[in-house]
């Protein structure tokens, strides 16, 4: 399975080990207080005292914490994140739970592409595919996105380029403030690669705020369950992505309710998958179809925030600190090609004050960046950095296209309703929507060790 | 009547001696291995001695040694997971590290300087091929290429065109060419059945062969009408017993191998298969690591320690 | 060692075999001893398991009939048979082997160290990345891997 961007396959070195010992996660096992007798059986099996010994299973969770292979956490994530699931889910629970989805733009922009229709429509079809069976609300990740420029956006104004403290956190590989440049969160091929081969000189860069997808996560469950009043736990929220690692991000121990003991997002579907379940549906019923908005109660634009494919976050962001040092008018932004075409910067005085921003895209670009920092010569502000090369339009999860010149025609459908206006109201809990990134310890046994 | 004539024995390394390679513009042998060091080797008064060691850089074994064109920088690829830039100071007449390059993430295997000394490429057995823009005394990544399913043992430039070639342990051979600002994998190269150690291209570039722990050699030709494209023409076996590590073809057409069998072999083209002009039995007292040409000399680096260097007598 | 279970918990044990029988010969030193496969299993037969603490000959992993030692030729091979078919810990057995070779012997020597055909499921893959002198010369600059190794070699360390 090669759909994972590259530098999340690049992390993962298991180039040695046999597919029936994959794992190597120590499994905590729960001693059983009486004593018994494990028997082998002739088939195999195991009992003790009579009684089937229980099988572990590693869960997702579990592989994203542990420095060691990717390739089991593939299987695991096929099982857990797949069509089949969400379609067992379907089955066993439709009568108890509240079925709710969130449609990212970049994936309704390759499936309005591969219908050769408009972006409006493509919306209103999915909506009425999705309300036809059986989805109670359906929103747009772009709800999330406005909310994740506005916070990032308050918090490149509140940080330093250097941490001036001394870091008095014993638990060091924890960040507590992040430091300039903030690095984009949104992208999770990114986070997975710095966790799992960056120390804190990188992860202390990356912005706290939570991607629009775990944004949405933190939100829709409460909200849905308020106004459809039931358990948090009776909502099944599906969130539509044009990326696989997202499938990933949604796993992250973060992203599961303490509080409820769920996960905020259940289940990610790329954006093929998608089109698989939905995008043949009949076009009836397509008319005054709507998003459904978390915030309010009044519908969700069929709009796309400014500033490219992979989400706008280097424009809004600016855009809102603009707002916020009570700059009027429009920001202009003007950014220029650096050495490639996925590295774009941009400067921008804002009352005075000059912001550099920059957007880098594909594992090359991240490595560049990546080495800056850690040689103190990297003087941008904010980057919106990304795994895939030309961004979250080209992800990984996409529908396939035939050649290259396509993309072109997918970001221009994305482009087609772009706005700088999105506006809507800020949240009051702001720590809501906070995350942390860890990194992964090497494992240190010999056992493990792959050479 | 075609044979070698032992020059020197250099001494000097501990451990392995894992790569030589002669300076483009004088009559300079870098030497690298498990020591972690470089050695400067130059003939003074009819004798070759160590001019100079290089120390510091990399952490652990130095795998390969590689010199830019223009014979002022040295690359080393190290199994510490970095390849060190070396600089040779006019001023001072010493050689400063000029750089580390960080990304892959565990062992690097090999470095190539393209032709025109504007890209460097390095491989790992991380998998991956790097392509890195020189720009003065700046290293800025331009491609991170996956196409390997396994350890990248080595890395070759086409002697005159921008094509990059990486021989690995998934058996293939793969050719790579810029495409826009990135580059990307044009053709692979399938015959042997095990590890493919290096590859070596004729002066034209219109051939290459490559040497694998198959015990076998393969010569690769170009094809009329697709300057990435190969094919392979003959498969020279039978001559090694242990793996071949590495090859080299010299600009006289003569084609010398090292292998795990402490011998030395000369081959000359005959048609479109090889022909062992010369047998150097023993020629070290361990595996032959390394081989490499300069006009008429050759220098071999061995498990033995040593480093040796042999006249071509025709 | 971490908290996995053994994955083979309770292996089958054969005794350790006595030591070799000398005769006068032996100490003469005008009398050249060929390297004999005996030699061999004697220098590998005590290095332990990375899981268990028996010696490789009492998990019957290395045997003298599996060794071929020819000392003209001067080439070495040992077969080694792991306890179980799945075993994940066949390539780190196979790299202790190599190193106390690599340790013990004259380095004339040229030495292969492979599965006994059948006995492991991913034979072929194990028997490549032992037979790669460069990432067997890598592996030994690992700390934690070279630690192990020496671990089953010479015993706690």
């Amino acid at each position: 399975m090669n759909n994972f961007s590259g530098a999340l396959r690049l992390t993962d070195l298991n180039d040695f080990i046999g597919p029936s010992q994959e794992c190597i996660k120590p499994v905590p096992v729960t001693k059983s207080k009486k004593r018994g007798v494990v028997k082998l059986h002739d088939d195999g099996a195991l009992t003790q005292n009579s009684l089937p010994l229980q099988k572990e299973t590693i869960s997702l969770t579990d592989c994203l914490a542990c420095s060691g292979c990717v390739t089991s956490a593939e299987t695991v994530l096929i099982e857990s994140q797949s069509i089949g699931t969400l379609q067992r889910a379907r089955v066993e629970t439709h009568k108890s739970h509240v079925f709710v989805a969130t449609l990212s733009p970049q994936s309704i922009s390759s499936i309005a592409h591969k219908l050769r229709m408009g972006y409006v429509e493509t919306c209103q079809k999915l909506i009425a595919a999705l309300k036809c069976d059986g989805y109670k609300y359906v929103f747009s990740s772009v709800e999330g996105s406005e909310l994740c420029h506005q916070l990032s956006a308050e918090e490149l104004l509140n940080c330093s380029r250097e941490k001036n403290l001394p870091d008095t956190n014993s638990d060091k590989s924890v960040n507590t403030s992040v430091k300039k440049p903030v690095l984009a969160s949104a992208c999770p091929g990114w986070i997975c690669y710095a966790e799992k081969t960056q120390g804190a000189a990188v992860l202390d860069h990356i912005s706290r705020i939570r991607s629009p997808q775990s944004i949405m996560g933190a939100l829709v469950k409460s909200v849905v369950s308020q106004r459809e009043s039931v358990p948090y736990s009776q909502v099944y929220h599906v969130s539509v992505m044009p990326c696989y690692d997202k499938k990933l991000e949604a796993s992250r121990a973060d992203f599961v309710s303490k509080e409820h003991d769920c996960a905020e997002t259940d289940l990610v579907l790329s954006t093929a998958e998608a089109f698989d379940l939905w995008g043949n549906n009949s076009t009836d019923m397509m008319e005054g179809r709507n998003f459904d908005s978390v915030l309010t109660d009044s519908p969700f634009p069929f709009k796309t925030p400014v500033g490219g494919g992979s989400g706008g976050f280097a424009e809004r962001i600016l855009h809102h600190v603009a707002r916020s040092l009570g700059a009027s008018g429009p920001l202009e932004m003007n950014f220029k090609q650096l050495r490639n075409k996925d590295l774009l910067e941009a400067v921008v005085v804002i009352n005075g004050t000059e912001f550099r921003v920059a957007k880098a895209y594909g594992f090359r670009n991240i490595q560049n960046i990546i080495q800056k920092i850690k040689h103190k010569r990297c003087n941008y502000d904010y980057i919106e950095l990304m795994a895939c090369p030309a961004g979250c339009l080209n992800g990984g999860g996409q529908i396939k296209l035939e050649d290259s010149g396509e993309l072109s025609e997918v970001t221009a459908v994305y482009t087609s309703v772009s706005t700088d206006e999105i506006k809507n109201s800020k949240p009051l809990l702001p720590d809501l929507f906070l995350t942390s990134y860890k990194a992964v310890e090497k494992s240190t046994s010999a056992l493990n060790t792959q050479w | 009547m075609v044979k070698l004539t032992l020059e020197a024995t250099l001494s000097g390394h501990k451990g392995q001696v894992w790569s030589v390679d002669w300076s483009p513009t004088s009559k300079t042998l870098a030497s690298s291995g498990q020591d972690k060091s470089i050695k400067l080797w130059r003939q003074e008064g009819g004798s070759w001695v160590c001019v100079t060691t290089l120390e510091g850089g990399n952490t652990r074994t130095v795998r390969q040694v590689a010199w830019s064109p223009c014979g002022n920088k040295l690359a080393t690829a190290s199994f510490d997971s970095t390849t060190c830039i070396w600089e040779y100071d006019r001023n001072t007449s010493t050689w400063d590290l000029a750089a580390t390059l960080e990304g892959h993430e565990n062992e690097v295997k090999s470095v190539a300087w393209s032709g025109d000394g504007d890209y460097l490429a390095s491989c790992s057995r991380d998998k991956s091929v790097w392509v890195w823009e020189v720009m003065d005394d700046d290293y800025e990544c331009a491609s991170v290429l996956q196409v390997h399913s396994q350890d990248v043992k080595k890395v070759v430039w086409h002697p005159t065109d921008p094509l990059l070639f990486s021989a690995s342990y998934d058996d293939t051979v793969k050719v790579y060419k810029e495409f826009g600002d990135d580059w990307e994998c044009a053709e692979s190269f399938t015959g042997h059945s095990s590890t493919v150690w290096g590859l070596s291209f004729n002066k034209s570039g219109d051939k290459f062969v490559s040497c694998s722990d198959d015990r076998t050699l393969r010569v690769w030709c170009r094809d009329e009408n697709k300057a990435t494209k190969y094919t392979c023409k003959s498969t020279v076996c039978g001559f090694h017993s242990r793996p071949i590590y590495d090859v080299s073809w010299g600009r006289h057409g003569y084609i010398a191998t090292a292998a795990g069998d402490n011998a030395i072999r000369l081959f000359e083209q005959q048609g479109a298969s090889l022909l062992l002009s010369h047998l150097q039995s023993d020629a070290h007292f361990g595996d032959v690591n390394c081989v490499s040409w300069k006009g008429n000399l050759l220098a071999s680096a061995s498990d033995d320690e040593t480093v040796r260097i042999w006249t071509l007598e025709t | 060692m971490n908290g996995a279970a053994l994955q083979n918990a309770t292996p089958t044990l054969k005794q350790a075999s006595t030591d070799r029988e000398t005769s006068p010969d032996d100490w003469d030193d005008e009398i050249f001893d060929e390297v004999d496969a005996r030699e061999i299993f004697d220098l590998l037969r005590t290095i332990k398991d990375p899981e268990h603490p028996h010696s490789l000959e009492e998990l019957s992993v290395v045997q003298e009939e599996l060794i071929t030692c020819n000392d003209v030729d001067n080439y070495i091979d040992v077969r080694f048979t792991p306890t179980i078919p799945h075993c994940s810990m066949a390539t780190l057995i196979g790299l202790s082997l190599r190193v106390k070779l690599l340790h013990s012997v004259a380095n004339r020597f040229k030495i292969d160290v492979r599965v006994t055909p059948g006995t492991h499921q991913s034979e072929e893959a194990i028997n490549k990345q032992l037979g790669d002198k460069e990432r067997v010369a890598a592996a030994l600059e690992n700390p934690q891997l070279l630690n192990m190794v020496n671990q089953c070699i010479y015993g706690a360390g």
